[in-house]
């Protein structure tokens, strides 16, 4: 039998009537009567052709005429053979897996598994029959979702890019069951449903048999069940080493320290780890080790986002794991100006000290003029009394006219000290003065806005000290006519000091976050903080939210994290950076996927066995050939002069 | 009846005519025209019925024999001029817009009006009758008129036995007009040869309509002819020509065949005006008497 896609243009057929009917009408005789009825049959005699040719003519028009409109009409409802309905419609649910193992380079092929599978997902699509249906499921922010139904020859479009996608059997067919069926699968045939599962990491599932439909497809020992519905695995590529990074811990050096911190990072397997610092050098380690610990040799005054850490190892086929970014902390001093007083040379032992003692920080020295604007992180005045705009200021016998005066220099001898009591709001602790000595002392007027921390005996407050806004200290002696810097308590003195000054800075959130993980931090009650990634999204991105809004507890508390995607996040409150940090994807399960390839299957076994082929099939065909044949024969007749 | 042929303005103008004929009848001596005397002459002229008032003398007594009916025996004077007024009554002739046969009547009466006021009698008949009607001088118009309008088309025939009698009785007096649109040739020649025989003049007034020579028919027709078999035809220009070259040959070869028995043709379509046709043949001196 045959069947009709379109079965309602079947009523095109009474074009076939019709035509049949306009033909008679236009063909009917019409009466005239006449005289000389015997000249009109001499006429007749002559002019007429024989009746077997008017025939003949009729015959062939009726003939093409009927075959074309009936050609027509059946391609218009859509004939086509009945085998290919003789089965049940198929319903396959295309479950492709797009976890980031998927995304791992098949160096056999050039592609990722996720490339394959979306292949191979085209191919079963253009392998349907055109009754059956197909569902493409993937996974969205760790569920799984289903598209829309799909024929063949559609596109089977590609897969979102995901973090998460943990394939649990039972959210799968929960899914599946929501689906439903195609609303032309109803009603009988019932339809057949089976799943295709295209994954690396095949989940344990009951053994199932095979669909009567798609035996061919796969052995029985091949077929599981998710659902209830029977489910194939196909997985593609092959197998291969991945060294990638699980688990890295940046610790920031402490002030004094050359080293910006300190990466200690864990490898997967072994490979080689390279760091590149944006906009600086790049360098590279060969850390043929599964753990190492790398020192980030990273100057104080470079205003870099991030440290860019790689790790390759031969044929590594996931390269997710392989990027780790790394926010350096900004430290408050990266910049100190040193200002002397006009006319005098430089002091090379001041610009020393201050190296030793701030290491990797940008010194600029000049003399001070008057009224010329003197701007850094850290201004060290050399008896200059200048009122610069600075984060910390270091005085030597002068101080800004804002904070007061001091006296004219005079001698002072060494061990006449006096300590005060300690400040523990200062941060640090006054180291033991006494042995300092020199000749010029410049004591402080009273009616100063420092606390003293030091009081010489002969010459009054020599050591003063404040914090805020900015830390001031306050040091009466001249670094050029005393021994403060080449006595131990001196340099002891200023490097407690900046210490304390460094370390007021408190670090909100750990540089390194894993993606899956969580995070408190201490931030002060009920404020409403944004978590931003920055838009230079790396080489890991995925799908999922790109910011995110918390607000701290009463206690000042809050927690953050798990992010949907990894890269470099900044910590803001309105607008103000408070800290930055970088989310990393680590996914143990995922990079240690035991990946064994398996046999293709044959899509072409989704389409039943054709059957024999019957005159029927060839119908719509003979219709067709036996009206050209038709138009071709009257033509050949008409040329002959048979028919007229 | 009389106004079904003729409308008051023609009749006005065939009598007309018909005062012209007897000016000239009465300025020519007796005996040389045909006698138009019927009763006491030597040569039957025809038979009528017989009505109450008649000459008892004159009953053909053998044909009340044959008939039971009773006729009078009419006789002519010698010289008297007959004018035979014949129509062919085939079936062709009822046809056309302007209706052949309609136009057949109205001549052959135009002529038998005009020609009573010259001819000593009128004869008048289809080929078919059994008995020829006579009309004399002092006949009533009216009369001859309405027997010329009852008459209808009945089928094609061969001239009766009475028509051939008509002729032959006085033969040499008498002119024959036939009405006859020549599709039953045989009828017309054969009593063209009788008159021929006999030695009567002949005139053929042969008549067509114009659609018989230029038919307007196109298309598949299924042809209907009023003598002979229906056919279906697809009529197209071809076809059309090949017909209309037909007709004109056929035509020309019936004219042909009237002259080769001595008799006049004239061909008129049914369209025609009448006057002109009367006119043409009163000149002809076809009815100035007997030779």
């Amino acid at each position: 039998m045959l069947e009709f896609a379109r079965g309602q243009f079947l009523w095109l057929f009474a074009l076939v009537a019709l035509f049949f009917v306009v033909f008679f009408l236009a063909r009917r005789w019409k009466r005239a009567a006449v005289t000389y009825g015997f000249i009109w049959q001499r006429v007749a005699g002559r002019v007429r052709p024989p009746a077997w040719k008017r025939l003949l003519r009729l015959l062939l028009t009726l003939l093409v005429s009927s075959a074309m409109l009936s050609s027509a009409a059946l391609y218009a409802a859509g004939l086509q053979p009945a085998a290919q309905n003789e089965t049940p419609p198929l319903l396959l649910f295309i479950v492709i897996d797009n976890s980031p193992s998927m995304r791992a380079f098949s160096y056999t092929h050039r592609q990722t598994r996720q490339n394959l599978a979306q292949d191979r997902a085209q191919q079963v699509l253009n392998s349907l029959a055109p009754e059956d249906r197909a569902c493409i499921v993937h996974w969205q922010l760790g569920r799984p979702v289903a598209g829309p139904f799909l024929k063949r020859g559609d596109a089977a479009g590609p897969a979102p890019r995901t973090d998460y996608a943990p394939a649990r059997p039972e959210e799968l067919a929960g899914c599946l069951q929501a689906v439903g069926l195609p609303p032309h699968f109803a009603p009988a045939p019932a339809a057949v449903c089976a799943v295709w599962l295209l994954t690396d990491d095949p989940p344990a599932l009951a053994a199932a048999p095979a669909p009567a439909r798609l035996e061919r497809l796969a052995p029985a020992a091949r077929w599981a069940t998710v659902g209830g519905l029977p489910c194939v695995v196909e997985t593609f590529g092959e197998a291969g080493e991945n060294a990638g990074f699980i688990e890295a811990v940046f610790r920031p050096s402490p002030a004094g320290s050359e080293d910006r911190g300190l990466l200690s990072a864990r490898l997967r397997g072994r490979g080689k780890a390279g760091a590149m610092y944006l906009g600086f050098k790049r360098d590279t380690w060969e850390m043929d080790a599964r753990s190492f610990e790398l020192p980030l040799k990273v100057p104080h005054d470079l205003d870099s986002d991030g440290l860019d850490l790689l790790v390759q190892s031969e044929h590594d086929i996931l390269t997710l794991d392989d990027f780790i970014r790394v926010p350096l902390p900004r430290s408050p001093i990266r910049r100190i100006l040193i200002l002397r007083p006009k006319g005098e040379e430089a002091n090379p032992l001041l610009r020393e000290g201050m190296e030793l003692l701030l290491p990797g920080r940008k010194i600029e020295e000049r003399e001070a003029v008057n009224g010329e604007a003197a701007e850094s992180d850290l201004v060290v005045m050399d008896r200059v009394a200048a009122e610069p705009s600075a984060r910390a200021l270091l005085c030597f016998g002068a101080l800004p006219p804002g904070l007061g005066e001091v006296e004219p220099a005079r001698e002072a001898k060494a061990g006449l000290f006096e300590a005060t009591a300690q400040r523990p709001w200062l941060g640090f602790e006054v180291p033991n003065l006494q042995l300092l000595a020199g000749r010029e002392a410049f004591p402080l007027k009273s009616g100063v806005k420092l606390t003293p921390l030091a009081t010489h005996i002969e010459a009054g407050v020599l050591l003063a000290a404040a914090t805020g806004e900015r830390d001031v200290l306050y040091v009466g002696y001249s670094p050029r006519q005393s021994n403060f810097l080449f006595v131990p308590e001196g340099p002891t003195l200023l490097q407690r000091w900046l210490n304390a000054l460094l370390g007021r800075d408190t670090t909100l959130m750990p540089p390194l976050l894993p993606m899956a993980q969580s995070t408190e931090i201490d931030a002060g009650a009920f404020m409403t903080l944004e978590v931003r990634r920055d838009p230079d999204v790396g080489p890991g991105y995925a799908y999922g939210a790109e910011s995110y809004r918390v607000v701290t507890g009463l206690d000042g508390r809050a927690r953050i994290g798990p992010l949907e995607q990894p890269g470099l996040y900044r910590l803001l409150h309105e607008g103000r950076e408070l800290a930055r940090f970088s989310a990393y994807w680590v996914d143990e399960p995922e990079q240690a996927a035991s990946f064994l390839p398996l046999p293709p299957l044959d899509e072409r076994a989704l389409v039943p066995a054709a059957r024999e082929q019957t005159w029927i099939d060839w119908f719509p065909e003979i219709l067709l050939w036996m009206a050209l044949l038709g138009l071709v024969l009257e033509w050949l007749l008409w040329l002959a002069g048979i028919t007229d | 009846m009389a106004q079904s042929l003729f409308t008051e303005q023609e009749l006005a103008r065939l009598r007309r005519l018909r005062l012209a004929g007897e000016r000239v009848r009465s300025l020519a001596l007796r005996g040389e025209r045909r006698s138009r005397q019927l009763g006491s002459g030597l040569e039957f002229g025809a038979y009528r019925p017989y009505s109450q008032g008649d000459d008892l003398r004159r009953v053909d007594w053998n044909v009340y024999g044959r008939l039971d009916q009773l006729f009078l025996k009419l006789f002519e004077a010698p010289g008297q001029l007959r004018l035979l007024l014949a129509l062919d009554a085939a079936p062709t002739m009822d046809f056309g817009v302007r209706n052949k046969w309609l136009a057949a009547k109205r001549v052959l009466a135009a002529l038998g009006l005009v020609a009573q006021a010259t001819a000593d009698r009128v004869l008048l008949a289809r080929y078919e009758d059994a008995a020829v009607q006579s009309f004399d001088a002092s006949g009533s118009e009216q009369a001859f008129l309405e027997a010329v309008a009852a008459m209808t088309v009945s089928r094609e025939e061969l001239p009766s036995a009475a028509v051939r009698s008509a002729l032959a009785a006085r033969g040499r007096d008498t002119v024959l007009l036939a009405a006859t649109d020549m599709q039953s040739k045989a009828g017309t020649l054969a009593l063209l040869s009788e008159a021929r025989r006999f030695g009567a003049r002949a005139v053929v007034i042969s008549l067509h309509a114009d659609e018989e020579l230029q038919p307007q028919l196109e298309g598949l027709t299924r042809l209907s002819p009023l003598a002979g078999n229906p056919l279906k035809l697809r009529i197209d220009a071809r076809v059309l020509e090949a017909y209309r070259k037909e007709v004109e040959d056929y035509r020309r070869a019936c004219q042909a065949a009237i002259r080769a028995t001595g008799a006049g043709c004239i061909e008129v379509s049914s369209t025609v005006d009448l006057e002109p046709v009367v006119v043409e043949l009163l000149r002809s001196g076809l009815l100035e008497g007997a030779r």
